[in-house]
């Protein structure tokens, strides 16, 4: 056994340049002969890169690992890959439909399919994370809940409204807007409503380290729809086809320092399509990115597509993210565009304690 | 002598000297091409712990080397130990041309140039993608070995050394076993993300998710 941990400290030493030329050389010759030694080489080396990456690494260990480890090119970009791995992995631990393994699965899978899934990602998960999951799953099922029943009344408001507002509706169609589902009804109302039940909702919190009896209360905070900020770690927003922009803060993504991932869903009517792309670009007309193949998700007749995104990509202006459907015949057309505009959260200021 | 160094600095490694190497390696065309990656790795990291800027170059140069000795029916024992061997005169070589150079340019801090509109787009675009694809190949890894890594590598500033004791406590691994898994497991991930981007930048990612 002792063996071993010599192995591994001498792997340390050795990534540190503080080996003996004569003891590098016969760790070398060792993981040249043995594929398992290599291994345990490379273990080693990955764990010190992610030490680093995370800042756990202090003091003269730091300063060594920088003055010998960071020397060469290859090594810096091997530290750059390790921290933007960490940040996606932590950004995908918080994405039910990763960590499921479900993502781009068919649309329409049944309750008892999801409950399933998640019962088998409970059996799996070690303690601490299945904790933070479940109240993101709680968190998600309240979202997705108040999401639904939105809907629902929007459209039993709108069946009601739709023959005394057929002449609007004609005015929208000259205005080349009839191409966007009766969705855009009250758009203003609507997307305030909507923000106020799902738009940059913030409960999944930084769950991790808040005591147990916090992360216990989480969901109960969520159902209430606090408004207290705290720090998120995923942020979602919610779009409606043309929502207008008009300056209120129903369609604006608040980023804050902690903010890992942003999740946009954008809903729409219409689905007869392959699949979806979805293009976001600034109202200036830059574009940002491009996602392709995106399957859209149905939810009592009312579909959305759900992008999660990197928040490095956003800056604090307006945005119109633009969906695009691959039609049977393999034409894309544009289904909608959604604007948002993105904010900053300030910095987190330090409680003063009295003397 | 200088006939000799001139028919080396001539030679190239030809398919059929490549593939003479790989039947070297193991008579198991997969197996052998397994192994070759496995030893151009070796000596990548080899070449990289000893301060090269371009190790990759290095390590096929040896490999290189090393091809033409078994073209030319030298028998070789172990073929890692030769290679071995062959980084390692490699190396002396590399310092003896070195020793002219002024090694402060690859310790100095690489510049920051400034990059344009362009180049950051594309790096944006980069970023984009390769994120997209470690979600699609996170998504492909079995339940068990993606609770894993996620658990594993997610941030947690200060308490990832205890939560990484109680992780390999639960799953009745030592420390070292469970950093071997992690590592494992991560290449695993690079290897998909890898073919991921490739692929996604000419067919789109779609075909990735159903193909791969």
């Amino acid at each position: 056994m002792d063996q071993k941990y010599d192995y591994e400290e001498k792997c340390v030493r050795c990534l540190l340049g503080e080996l003996p030329e004569q003891e590098q050389a016969q760790l070398e010759e060792a993981y040249f002969a043995d594929d398992e030694l290599f291994e345990r080489f490379l273990a080693v080396k990955d764990d010190m890169i992610d030490a680093y990456a995370r800042e756990d690494y202090t003091g003269e260990k730091r300063a060594r690992f920088e003055q010998h480890f960071l020397a060469s090119e290859p090594r810096r970009q091997h530290v750059e890959e390790s921290k933007e791995f960490i940040r996606a992995v932590s950004a995908a631990s918080l994405n039910a439909a990763i960590v499921n393994g479900t993502l781009n699965a068919p649309t329409e899978s049944s309750a008892a399919s999801w409950w399933r899934s998640t019962s088998n990602l409970f059996a799996l998960q070690p303690v601490v994370l299945r904790g933070t999951i479940a109240t993101l799953l709680l968190v998600a099922l309240v979202g997705s809940w108040a999401f639904v029943r939105h809907f629902q009344r929007q459209r039993a408001m709108r069946e009601q409204l739709q023959n005394q507002e057929t002449a609007r509706g004609q005015q929208e169609e000259e205005r080349g807007l009839t191409s966007v589902s009766p969705l855009n009804d009250n758009s203003t109302d609507l997307a305030r409503n909507n923000a106020t039940n799902l738009g940059t909702h913030t409960p999944a919190a930084n769950l991790n380290n808040a005591p147990a009896s916090e992360r216990a209360a989480q969901p109960r905070i969520a159902n209430q729809r606090s408004q207290k900020l705290v720090p998120a770690q995923i942020v979602s927003l919610s779009l409606l086809p043309f929502v207008s922009r008009d300056g209120n803060s129903s369609n604006s993504l608040t980023l804050g320092p902690d903010t890992r991932a942003v999740r946009l869903h954008l809903a729409f009517k219409e689905d007869s399509y392959r699949r979806y792309d979805v293009v976001l670009g600034t109202v200036d007309g830059d574009r940002v990115l491009q996602r392709r193949g995106l399957k859209a998700r149905s939810d009592n007749g009312v579909k959305s597509v759900t992008l999660t995104l990197d928040p490095a990509v956003f800056r604090r202006q307006d945005y119109i993210a633009t969906l695009n459907g691959l039609t049977a015949e393999g034409k894309l057309e544009t289904i909608s565009d959604y604007y948002f505009r993105v904010e900053q959260s300030p910095p987190k200021t330090t409680p003063q304690h009295p003397q | 002598m200088r006939l000799l160094a001139a028919r080396k600095k001539d030679w190239a490694l030809t398919k059929e000297a490549f593939e003479t190497l790989l039947a070297s390696l193991d008579s198991n065309r997969e197996h052998a091409g397994h192994k070759y990656e496995n030893l151009r790795h070796k000596l990548i990291e080899f070449f990289e712990a000893r301060g090269s800027s371009v190790p990759a170059d290095y390590a096929d140069e040896v490999i290189n080397r090393v091809a033409r000795k078994v073209e030319e029916g030298e028998k070789v024992q172990d073929l890692n130990r030769y290679s071995y061997g062959v980084a390692r005169l490699l190396f002396m070589e590399t310092l003896r041309v070195r020793r002219t150079e002024s090694l402060v340019v690859d310790l100095a801090p690489v510049p920051q140039i400034a990059a344009n509109g362009e180049e950051l787009e594309s790096r944006r675009q980069e970023q984009e993608r390769r994120l997209q694809c470690l979600e699609v190949c996170l998504s492909k890894l079995s339940a068990a070995n993606r609770a894993f890594i996620v658990e594993y590598y997610r941030e947690e500033k200060g308490v990832k050394i205890e939560q990484r004791k109680r992780q390999a406590e639960a799953l009745k691994l030592s420390l070292n076993a469970l950093r071997l898994r992690a590592s494992r497991t991560k290449a695993e991930l690079g290897d998909c993300v890898n073919s991921c981007i490739s692929g996604s930048r000419e067919t789109g990612i779609e075909s990735f998710i159903t193909d791969y």
